[in-house]
């Protein structure tokens, strides 16, 4: 899959589910979601392909640093944060996976 | 204006500002990514071979038809024109040219032919061919039918994202590029962290 299409596909899928959580905070909640995008998706995109590593560690390694971003640069409530990172990693790892086959 | 407006608009403008910013820098560092090596090609195209053709006594396994469609109705007509025996060494390679390998499938017809001298076909399966290889052991022939089994493995297309080929400079930018995206990203995070109670973004 070509970065860019990744980088975008990553943007949607979180900007789109962040915004139930966040609604109130949805400049930061873009904001976010653009920033983690450009920060996780050339990074896995060449763990995936040039490493071996396991990438149920990397989908983990995701979901916490989601809970944390969250948690302090949007909105300080762990019950957001922890059922948010929660599904929209699991959803835009599903994507990443289709994606790069 | 109040001086809560004023702060809203300031932050206003300063979270578009910070969104912009980062939009371009994500097209641009990941369009130039791009120029320099592809990830489309993410599988193979497909091959099948076999194994065991030598227990075929009395039979012979013939590919019989090579087509784009399911429900071909050459199988069900007595004159096969176009076949081609099945031994150890074969290899079919599924593979339409060009770049897109995803949509290079197929469905290979096979028929297991009676060596006598009419030919009969007593038995007949058809492979759909896309992303998998596949391995076929052949264990004999039972009735007329084929017994065997099929082992299937994923069709990986052999690249690197990120060649190491010293010759060509342009994997080591690729990495670069990588690298110094994901660093953008996480410096940005960073910078967002330590500013967050001046922008108050919560």
């Amino acid at each position: 899959m070509p970065l860019i299409i990744a980088l975008i596909g990553f943007f949607m899928i979180k900007a789109v589910l962040e915004l139930p959580f966040y609604f109130r905070q949805w400049k930061a909640a873009l904001a976010v979601a653009l920033i983690t995008s450009l920060a996780v998706v050339p990074l896995i995109t060449i763990l995936y392909h040039e490493t071996s590593i396991d990438f149920w560690f990397v989908y983990l390694g995701m979901i916490v640093t989601d809970i944390l971003v969250f948690y302090f640069l949007i909105h300080q409530n762990w019950w957001k944060a922890v059922p948010a990172a929660f599904i929209i990693n699991t959803i835009a790892i599903v994507f990443f996976y289709i994606g790069n086959g | 204006m109040k001086p809560a407006n004023k702060l809203f608009t300031f932050i206003g403008m300063k979270i578009i500002r910070i969104f912009f910013t980062v939009t371009l820098i994500i097209t641009g560092v990941t369009a130039w990514a791009d120029a320099g090596f592809s990830i489309r090609r993410r599988t193979a195209a497909a091959q099948i071979t076999f194994e065991g053709t030598g227990n075929l006594t009395g039979y012979q396994l013939f590919r019989v038809y090579y087509s784009f469609l399911q429900d071909d109705t050459v199988l069900k007509n007595p004159f096969i024109s176009d076949k081609e025996i099945m031994d150890d060494k074969t290899t079919i390679v599924i593979q339409n040219g060009g770049k897109r390998w995803d949509e290079s499938d197929r469905y290979l017809h096979f028929a297991l032919i009676k060596t006598d001298t009419a030919g009969t076909v007593t038995d007949t399966f058809t492979v759909y061919m896309k992303k998998w290889n596949y391995h076929m052991v052949i264990n004999g022939v039972k009735d007329g039918k084929l017994q065997y089994s099929m082992k299937k493995s994923k069709a990986y297309f052999d690249y690197t994202v990120v060649t190491d080929d010293e010759r060509d400079s342009g994997g080591r930018v690729n990495r670069w590029i990588f690298i110094a995206s994901s660093l953008t990203g996480f410096i940005l995070l960073i910078f967002m962290f330590l500013k967050r109670k001046k922008i108050k973004l919560a």
